[in-house]
């Protein structure tokens, strides 16, 4: 027994095909996605919007050093937009508008010569004018927030200074222009602080702290990664569980097993030790791929002990199932056809292919529950999540004793058959 | 060659589904002798090699393998024998090497008699050399060296062949037949079977012919070329076969049996000098044109021709 196990492993280690079920392709089924999607934690990338700003204000005569159009400019000029927005200054409208329309820029603002003074109510209507690229629709968004965020700052500023210069008209004190100014500038100054923080999603009176007692997943994707990595460790494990009791069949066509028959070696030491090679090269997959995973993706896998058992479960389920479905077969073409066919349907019916669904439908949850698939990913699950003992443990025992079913099954219908 | 018996066969039957695939079979093989179970394809030959190495049950029956018995001994059985399968058993991913390792291990060689065995069948196949390739890389002719090596490495008293000549080309057929004569005079006993009557003939001390799972003769080559008399064999091609040429044929004096085989007859005579000139008349009279003639000294052909009705090669 020992030998042919000897044999049989050293046959299977050799085997690119084996080996590419084994380790390599669940390790790129799971590891494909988190390469391509691994730095989503801080935001999608987002393209930087080039503005080019023209500004045609000009004073008012009763503030002729005050220009709102520059107050505006400096918005835009501000460290904090730099990731977003990459702002130049050019001199003429026309020139602006042909810049977006040959796309050398991607939003103008032209910044009207009457600004000033229509802010300050003088007379007559005047509007500031975003013009872009309709392919774009996040960096004009922004232009026009950063815009509607400065008229709405110096229309407040305006009537915090009025309010000021009544309550000091009622004390019978004259506000002069340069206090007015500088009303408007203290408040422009506070409701630009406002505007950075809401920029960033959090308001200055509002205290938004993340939990230091948990882990913090590193991106969206290495959150997601433990459960896809899960979903491929126990659909290749069955499909190795497959693969190797096909040996098997290689043999009987090939001529050696009914040379194996002749030798003194009884039938039982023969099949055991081809079974004994199926269940060793599944519990090398399970450990190696549990290993990788924490190594690479740092996947937290949960308590040893549930993640012993569930592997276990996993090794007994998936080796049972395989040497129940050979014990049907006739051929290896006939074995690959039906067992791919086999493997996979109870894979995705047990939700292999589905473990990072966050609200899954509960046919899904019903439907596994008829699968071994199923119950192994319930108790792996159950561990990584941190679930209590139970809840990880009875979905084990349910794989294990289902893979003892299929086992019996499949050594009754071998026995028979070599009989 | 002793007396002794290597193998002694006593009523052996296999049925496949109430049809009777081996049928009463009962023969000696003597210690240190090569005996051949000849007859064509599906007279039940790997039925019964498949009994003796005790990979079959028999359905009635038993055989002494060195004494042992086939359905209370296999365990001695099998260590006894060493059996050359006919389709080439071997594990082609591994090294020559390998495989000897490994199949030396299943026969329960272990430590210095395995690797002084795996050197001396490596040597004796002439594979030392590439003993490390892959078994897969090898010539057809190399891998059936190996596949005949792998039957020896226990040194087993008795060593059954099935069918190992077929498919191959006729240079690795002459070392095929060579080596076995080499291994029968180590003194070793050989069970032989084939379909190719010049095989058996060639090799055999004795013979054994099967059809349709019955053994239908048995004896040394002689023994078995008296049971034919010292016909001889024609065989015609003719322009057409009108039957009452046939009929009148089989009439004649001096033809013991006529028999068709295609587009061919095929005449078992006494003596062919005499019945040729009146074969000749006979289908000129019947405007047969005779557009090919073979004939043959008594062979064991002709042996099967007499006691079946039909040539080996049907």
């Amino acid at each position: 027994m020992f030998y042919i196990a000897l044999k049989d492993l050293m046959r299977s280690l050799r085997s690119p095909f084996t080996l590419a079920f084994m380790l390599i392709l669940p390790l790129l089924e799971a590891g494909l996605p988190y390469l391509a999607f691994s730095n989503l934690s801080s935001g999608l990338p987002v393209q930087t919007t080039r503005v080019l700003l023209v500004n045609l204000d000009r004073p008012v005569e009763q503030y002729p050093d005050f220009l709102a159009g520059n107050l505006l400019a400096d918005m835009f000029r501000n460290d904090e937009l730099g990731d977003l927005l990459d702002t130049t200054v050019g001199d003429s409208e026309a020139a602006a508008r042909a810049a977006v329309d040959s796309r050398e820029t991607d939003v103008a603002v032209i910044i009207p010569s009457g600004l000033t003074a229509a802010l300050f109510g003088g007379e007559g209507r005047t509007e500031i004018e975003i013009y872009h690229d309709p392919a774009l629709t996040l960096g004009p968004a922004v232009v026009r927030d950063v815009v509607t965020n400065f008229l709405d700052g110096f229309a407040g500023s305006l009537i915090a200074a009025d309010t000021a210069a009544r309550r000091a008209a009622e004390d019978g004190a004259l506000l002069d222009d340069n206090s007015r100014l500088e009303i408007m500038r203290r408040y422009g100054d506070w409701a630009q602080g406002v505007g950075e923080s809401l920029g960033q999603g959090i308001h200055p009176a509002v205290r938004y702290e993340a939990s230091a007692r948990v882990q913090p997943s590193e991106s969206v994707m290495k959150a997601q990664i433990g459960p896809i990595m899960l979903g491929m460790l126990v659909f290749f494990a069955f499909f190795t569980g497959a693969i190797s009791a096909q040996s098997l069949l290689h043999e009987a066509e090939q001529g050696t097993l009914a040379r194996l028959f002749r030798t003194p070696a009884s039938k039982t030491a023969i099949l055991t030790g081809k079974f004994a090679t199926v269940e060793i090269l599944l519990a090398l997959q399970v450990i190696l791929l549990i290993g990788i995973g924490k190594a690479l993706f740092g996947i937290a896998w949960g308590d040893p002990i549930l993640v012993i058992l569930n592997g276990s479960a996993l090794v007994v389920a998936a080796g049972g199932f395989g040497i129940m479905l050979i014990a049907f077969m006739r051929t290896t073409r006939q074995a690959f056809l039906v067992m791919g066919g086999a493997v996979i349907l109870t894979g995705m019916a047990g939700g292999t292919m589905t473990t990072w669904f966050v609200n899954p439908p509960a046919l899904f949850e019903t439907v596994n529950l008829f699968t071994p698939q199923g119950w192994i990913l319930r108790g792996f699950s159950a561990a990584m999540r941190g679930g209590g003992t139970i809840e990880a443990a009875v979905p084990a025992a349910v794989g294990t004793g289902l893979g003892l079913i299929f086992l019996w099954i499949g050594v009754h219908k071998l026995k028979a058959k070599f009989a | 060659m002793t007396s002794t018996n290597a193998i002694q066969v006593k009523g052996l039957k296999k049925n496949y589904n109430g049809f009777p695939a081996v049928h009463n079979l009962e023969f000696t093989v003597r210690e240190g002798e090569i005996f051949s179970l000849l007859g064509p394809n599906g007279a039940g030959k790997s039925t019964t090699i498949s009994m003796l190495s005790c990979l079959l049950p028999p359905s009635g029956g038993d055989a002494l393998i060195a004494g042992h018995s086939i359905t209370r001994a296999s365990g001695s059985v099998k260590r006894t024998i060493g059996v050359v399968p006919q389709e080439i058993a071997l594990y082609d991913d591994l090294s020559a090497h390998q495989n000897l390792v490994f199949w030396g291990r299943m026969y329960g060689l272990r430590g210095s008699r395995l690797s002084r065995r795996v050197d001396e069948v490596l040597d004796l196949t002439g594979l030392a050399d590439r003993r490390h390739d892959r078994a897969g890389l090898y010539s057809g002719g190399m891998q059936r060296r190996l596949n005949i090596g792998i039957a020896l490495l226990h040194e087993p008293r008795i060593v059954i062949f099935d069918e190992p000549t077929v498919g191959i080309d006729p240079q690795s057929r002459r070392r095929i037949l060579d080596g076995v004569k080499e291994i029968n005079a180590r003194g070793v006993t050989v069970l032989y079977t084939t379909h190719y009557m010049e095989e058996a003939q060639e090799l055999s001390h004795r013979i054994a012919i099967m059809d349709h799972g019955r053994l239908i003769a048995q004896g040394t080559h002689n023994e078995l070329m008296r049971m034919v008399g010292g016909l001889h064999r024609i065989t015609l091609t003719l322009s057409r076969k009108p039957a009452g040429l046939l009929a009148l044929w089989r009439m004649l004096a001096g033809v013991h049996s006529v028999s068709e085989e295609g587009e061919r007859v095929r005449l078992l005579v006494q003596d062919s000098t005499r019945v040729l000139p009146t074969l000749f008349e006979s289908a000129a009279r019947e405007e047969t044109h005779i557009t090919g003639m073979d004939i043959q000294e008594p062979d064991l052909e002709a042996v099967f021709l007499h006691l079946t009705g039909k040539a080996l090669r049907d």
